[in-house]
């Protein structure tokens, strides 16, 4: 082993003798590309989707009715491509707002997962693991029946907060807080929240106000407005963007918590700020969308084959894979079975649980 | 950075009355120990002795219940975290890592201490990561998935990115554990290369003949106490594997390297 | 196709088929006293939304869940029979205003709640009724000697579920019920006033479109295309715009309903979900207000139990009638 070219601490110059050719790291730059790629087919797919449901509406009427509202303009009656009141109202009100609001909860929900997989060290992790979209659940199915006077959103959140502290007290209190312990704990958040949700429902319900909350409990997009992008988007750029910019920090708990703090981390404090922020970002998905499963637990293994573990080029990537899936499964969920829609969750649940178990084999296989 | 350099060149790490308990068991109390410059030290004892502990004590990832462990007379938990992690490198235990990152993105992290939060690497950084997959021998592994590496290889890579992290400590637990043996000699070989370059190596190590070939300072512990510390071939003796381990133990000298070598009878054997 | 004869001759050859003997006396009568020609139509059996029941007798003490069942009963004059009454979907309609019925529960009772009540027959207005967690499955409940019976409309095993709902299975409903309990005249005479009622009804002949919306905010839950929603509907010359939907009821895209912009929009009333709470969601959300019969108001009222199949069914599509007739004429 030579030695000779160890540099002291202290030298600044680089050493030398690496042609620069060699610098590249084989593989980072491929990677990189994969967020801008994925951000296209995002662009693409809202545009695309915005031509499909149960009212025909062409990709000419829309550029024609997007562009008459960028003007300002009224449409002219006697044009044939434009379009009625109501059916810009579906345009516009109905199904606009409902895509991009699946593109902010599918972000969300997938970097929610990403970041919790790479905290916990457990591949399995995802919002549901911690607790956070029972407590969300039951935070918003209590404002549905019992009529809590709290607005919805707020009530997920305070639910998936409570979820995450409950969960992590529980994991502190068998001893200090490990992955598996931490696992186990939200396995009993989760189930007491789920089961709290149930009594509620079965206690409160009556006649056939329970279908509005079951729709609920399988995560649906359906009657999602303005409002409900305005929550998403909100919950994003509030959590999301700082934890996407977290992603270096993250890479450092990838050889654990000690290693963690060996790289001169702040251990205890980021976990539970990436945690809290995780707590938000689910809490508001979950406040406008119900609980939508698979997607935290999905993407992040899907999209690290594409990108590798670095979570700088993961996070960006897989918040915006998180996008493009969840507005294609919501397009299949309201188009499939048209005029009928069926929750978006049993979408992602079809697609996620055969992909899960793809994923898990091509691991074996790997190892 | 220099301040570094000077550090590692003093060599003066020293823990003071350290103790460590969890909950209500003690597993370490009033360690003193010095931890020489230019040398590698081995942390001996058996399973419990709080080997691990102190390494982590040492690494600062722990917080001592008293005591204080100080770098060139600063205690160490004074620093800044980022301050100190461009002082100490710490190699846990190995830790099965089944995410797919590349050779290169692991020893990236060793530069973390180096930028601000949120900066991305520098073309410097980059250099860096490369220099160091050079000095642990696995240039042109950069590219290669973690997961597809031997286990010697693995260890190599961690220590790749202690060695990232431009510090003049490096404290390693069980750094040989699961390797075969020409990965223990290869690990080994390569701590002593990097205490003959300046730098401060401690190892927690279990395997009494790989302390006494490669380890030039050793501090045995036992029951949460130093029992014996000071120049490997002074201080590991037949009588004191005996009182520690409960072991009978013969000195030898290796005919092929000329350090010491233990032969061990059976536990119950007088 | 609701003459009355024609219903008539119907519903005797099935009574005549249904019980393998003598059949009863066919021609209304006055309205006799519960049981009073009971003992000889019975043993009775049944089949009732695929299980054979059984009446050795006339039943004494029912339990009945939802409100079709109880309102079924009071209008066999039956009322006395009821030992517990429970579920109900909202108040009993003027007609049975003073009848005094003992209420079992709020909401689905327990199988012990029901069985305390030592009823001979629980009546239930869905087969969801009858679950372990709820009155107890059938066969349980028939093991301990306790009949129980589900309101046909509410059938939803192939073969037995309405394809689609018609009044003369209404009507059928009501004959059978009347043989269960030996009050086959008073059955008799009530199908032939509700029958008389219906033929009086006159559809509206303007080809409106309209949305039976039950409940849901999210995804709407509305009346499709083969149960009681359809069938009142198109009573009153209404074309249901989710008829294509194989289903008494089912959930609907808002965007479907947005393209089909029907002309009237039918609202439950519920106390859980009131008509004006729909009319409110309907105006607030941006889409939805852009609907034509939300733009001009046009909403009919339908009360919750008025849109179960039952002895109610023919009133509920009066008032729809009179409702409709108020309504003003679609802007041009």
């Amino acid at each position: 082993m030579s030695l000779q070219h160890r540099a002291r601490p202290g030298d600044g110059a680089p050493p030398t003798g690496f042609p620069s050719a060699a610098v590249r790291r084989a593989g980072a730059r491929p990677a990189a590309l994969v967020p801008l790629a994925l951000g296209g087919v995002l662009a693409v797919s809202v545009v695309l989707a915005l031509t499909i449901g149960p009212a025909d509406i062409s990709l000419l009427q829309v550029a024609r009715s997007a562009a008459d509202r960028v003007a300002g303009t009224s449409p002219a009656g006697a044009d044939a491509a434009a379009l009625s009141s109501v059916q810009q109202a579906i345009l516009w009100e109905l199904r606009l707002p409902r895509l991009l609001t699946a593109a902010f909860v599918g972000a969300g929900l997938a970097l929610s997962g990403a970041v919790m997989q790479a905290l916990t060290r457990n591949p399995l992790a995802d919002p549901y693991l911690l607790g956070l979209s029972s407590g969300a659940s039951l935070g918003a199915v209590s404002v549905l029946l019992l009529g809590a006077a709290v607005v919805l959103p707020v009530a997920a959140f305070a639910g998936a907060m409570a979820a995450l502290v409950l969960t992590l007290s529980l994991a502190a209190a068998a001893g200090s807080i490990n992955p598996s312990r931490t696992v186990l704990a939200g396995l009993a958040v989760s189930s007491a929240a789920s089961a709290l949700t149930s009594f509620i429902i079965f206690f409160s319900s009556k006649g056939d106000s329970y279908r509005e909350v079951l729709n609920w409990l399988l995560g649906s997009l359906a009657g999602s407005t303005w409002t409900s992008v305005t929550i998403s988007a909100a919950a994003f750029l509030l959590a999301g963007i700082p934890i996407l910019l977290s992603g270096g920090l993250l890479d450092g708990f990838s050889f654990g918590d000690n290693a963690a703090g060996a790289l001169g981390l702040n251990v205890p404090v980021l976990r539970w700020v990436l945690l809290a922020g995780t707590a938000v970002l689910t809490g508001a998905m979950v406040s406008v969308s119900g609980s939508i499963g698979f997607v935290g637990l999905i993407l992040p293994h899907a999209v690290r084959l594409l990108t590798g573990a670095r979570h700088r080029v993961l996070l960006p990537a897989v918040a915006l894979a998180g996008a493009v899936f969840l507005v294609w499964a919501d397009t299949l969920a309201r188009t499939v079975f048209e005029p009928r829609e069926i929750p978006v969750g049993i979408v992602t649940a079809l697609i996620g649980a055969p992909v899960f178990a793809v994923l898990l084999w091509r691991r074996k296989a790997q190892s | 950075m220099s301040a570094a350099g000077s550090i590692a060149a003093a060599g003066e790490l020293r823990a003071h009355g350290l103790s460590y308990s969890a909950g209500q068991r003690v597993i370490l109390s009033g360690i003193e120990c010095a931890l020489p410059g230019s040398a590698v030290t081995g942390l001996l004892g058996p399973n419990g002795a709080g080997k691990s502990s102190l390494l982590r004590l040492i690494a600062a990832v722990l917080k001592p219940t008293s005591g204080q462990v100080s770098l060139a007379g600063t205690d160490l938990r004074s620093m800044k975290r980022k301050v100190r992690a461009q002082h100490l490198a710490f190699v846990d235990q190995q830790v099965d890592v089944d995410v797919p990152l590349s050779v290169a993105d692991a020893v990236l992290l060793g530069r973390l201490p180096y930028r601000p939060a949120y900066a991305p690497e520098t073309t410097r950084d980059e250099l860096i990561v490369q220099r160091s997959l050079a000095q642990v021998g696995l240039e042109g592994f950069g590219a290669r998935r973690l997961d597809s590496l031997s286990g010697g290889e693995r260890q190599r890579v961690h220590i790749a990115r202690a060695l990232a992290q431009e510090t003049g400590v490096l404290l390693l637990d069980e750094p040989t554990n699961h390797l075969d043996l020409s990965a223990q000699a290869g690990v080994l070989d390569l701590l002593r290369g990097l205490a003959l370059g300046g730098s401060t190596v401690v190892a927690a190590l279990h395997d009494i003949n790989l302390t006494a070939a490669y380890c030039d300072h050793v501090i045995v512990l036992a029951g949460g106490r130093v029992v014996a510390s000071g120049e490997t071939a002074s201080t590991l003796t037949p009588g004191l594997i005996r009182s520690v381990y409960g072991v009978p133990a013969v000195r030898l000298d290796n005919p092929l390297t000329g350090r010491p070598v233990f032969a061990f009878g059976g536990r119950d054997q007088r | 196709m609701f003459s009355t004869t024609r219903y008539l001759a119907t519903a005797g050859a099935l009574i005549l088929l249904a019980a393998g003997c003598a059949g009863p006396s066919q021609t209304s009568s006055p309205v006799e006293p519960p049981g009073g020609t009971a003992a000889a139509g019975y043993p009775a059996t049944i089949d009732n939304c695929g299980t054979q029941v059984t009446f050795e007798a006339a039943p004494e003490r029912v339990v009945t869940i939802k409100s079709t069942a109880t309102e079924m009963l009071l209008s066999l004059g039956l009322g006395s029979t009821i030992v517990g009454s429970a579920f109900a979907d909202g108040p009993l309609p003027d007609a049975h205003a003073d009848a005094r019925i003992p209420v079992l529960s709020e909401q689905l009772p327990g199988t012990e709640a029901t069985l305390a009540l030592e009823p001979d027959l629980v009546y239930g207005g869905w087969e969801s009724n009858f679950s372990a967690e709820g009155a107890g499955d059938r066969a349980s409940l028939e093991a301990l000697g306790v009949r129980t019976y589900v309101s046909p409309a509410a059938c939803k095993a192939e073969g037995y579920k309405p394809d689609p709902l018609t009044f003369d299975s209404i009507f059928d409903d009501i004959t059978e019920m009347g043989r269960i309990f030996g009050v086959e005249a008073r059955a008799d005479l009530v199908v032939s006033q509700e029958a008389d009622k219906l033929a009086a009804i006159t559809p509206d002949g303007s080809g409106l479109s309209a949305l039976w919306y039950s409940s849901g905010e999210k995804t709407p839950y509305v009346g499709a295309g083969t149960g009681a929603p359809q069938l009142l509907m198109e009573t009153v010359g209404l074309r249901n715009v989710a008829a294509d939907i194989d289903d008494s009821w089912s959930a609907m895209s808002w965007e479907a309903v947005a393209a089909a912009d029907p002309d009237v929009i039918v609202l439950v009333d519920a106390a859980w979900n009131t008509a004006q709470q729909k009319v409110d969601h309907l105006t607030a959300n941006p889409a939805t207000a852009k609907l034509r019969a939300v733009r001009e108001s046009r909403y009919l009222t339908v009360p919750f139990a008025g849109g179960e199949a039952g002895v109610r069914s023919v009133d509920t599509a009066r008032s729809l009638e009179d409702q409709l007739r108020l309504l003003d004429p679609l802007d041009p």
